[in-house]
């Protein structure tokens, strides 16, 4: 959890910094996100290529865990309605459009905002963010308090890359396949969902 | 996405090959040092949106009931499958 905080921290520090400092903006335009995800990918690859059970242990794994996307995603739009009935300004359809994201802020924003205008499209961007942010923050207690399922799908289409170093660190390297899986399925899926409930 | 898996497919391969165990206490570190990084860039990118920085305070409670909505009952789902697969293992077994 510690050490999860300090992570986060970065982002705060991040927006900071991207708010007073008007020549950081380059940076955020340089391409230089997609090539340290890159490294991370490929660092989290070379940690579970160590692992030398790890083909034995992933043979150990259930084969209904691969229906974790569908959970993932029905457990999103009921919790999408609850949240219309808490929040009057959306309604349900509103709120089961921003969260078809699935933790994919920077597509599902673009994609809001333009079916849907850029208030909902704002919304669909911070609830997704925050999803990943939070998810981030809360895989080691999650892990202990409701199994080594729900870190994935807490994280939604996030599992495939920003969460799988924490989601392989606190549920073990056997679950990095169903993390990736899981992220690649929900990352196709976002696109569906979305044009779906905008079209509703 | 194809930068995503070719980067993943070579670390399996580097890490495969190359086992030493100097190499593996620097590992979790530079993980975490990536992930810091990248979340810095993103804070960059969120800070530096105009429209997003202006909307934050009002439409930041909206999205945060939503958010925390969407991931407490896809945790509860989760919950509940990993609950039905284990308890039927047990059965079977």
């Amino acid at each position: 959890m510690k050490t999860s905080f300090f992570i986060v921290s970065f982002f705060a520090l991040g927006c900071m910094a991207g708010y007073f400092v008007d020549r950081l903006e380059w940076l955020a335009d340089s391409g230089l996100s997609m090539w340290a995800l890159a490294l991370l990918m490929f660092l989290v690859g070379i940690s579970m290529g160590r692992d030398r059970e790890i083909i034995s242990k992933m043979s150990r794994l259930d084969k209904r865990i691969t229906l974790l996307p569908v959970i993932t995603v029905a457990g999103t739009l009921a919790g999408a309605f609850v949240a219309s009935l808490l929040l009057d300004r959306w309604s349900a359809q509103d709120c089961a459009t921003a969260a078809s994201g699935l933790g994919y802020y920077s597509l599902a924003s673009i994609l809001v905002s333009e079916y849907r205008g850029a208030a909902l499209g704002a919304v669909t961007l911070l609830a997704n963010l925050l999803r990943e942010l939070l998810s981030m923050l809360f895989i080691p207690m999650l892990v202990k308090c409701c199994g080594p399922l729900s870190p994935e799908a807490v994280s939604g289409a996030a599992s495939i890359d920003t969460t799988l170093p924490v989601i392989v660190q606190c549920t073990g390297s056997e679950f990095a396949v169903v993390a990736l899986c899981h992220g690649f399925v929900c990352t196709l899926l976002v696109p569906l969902l979305i044009s779906f409930f905008c079209a509703l | 996405m194809w930068l995503i898996f070719g980067s993943l497919a070579a670390g399996l391969l580097v890490g495969a090959a190359w086992r030493s165990p100097k190499f593996s206490s620097l590992l979790s570190p530079a993980i975490t040092a990536n992930i810091c990084i990248m979340l810095f860039l993103l804070g960059i990118e969120t800070g530096g949106n105009d429209q997003v920085m202006s909307q934050a305070g009002e439409l930041g409670m909206d999205a945060l009931v939503l958010c925390l909505c969407a991931m407490a009952c896809s945790a509860a789902g989760a919950l509940a499958w990993w609950r039905f697969i284990r308890s039927d293992r047990r059965r079977k077994a």
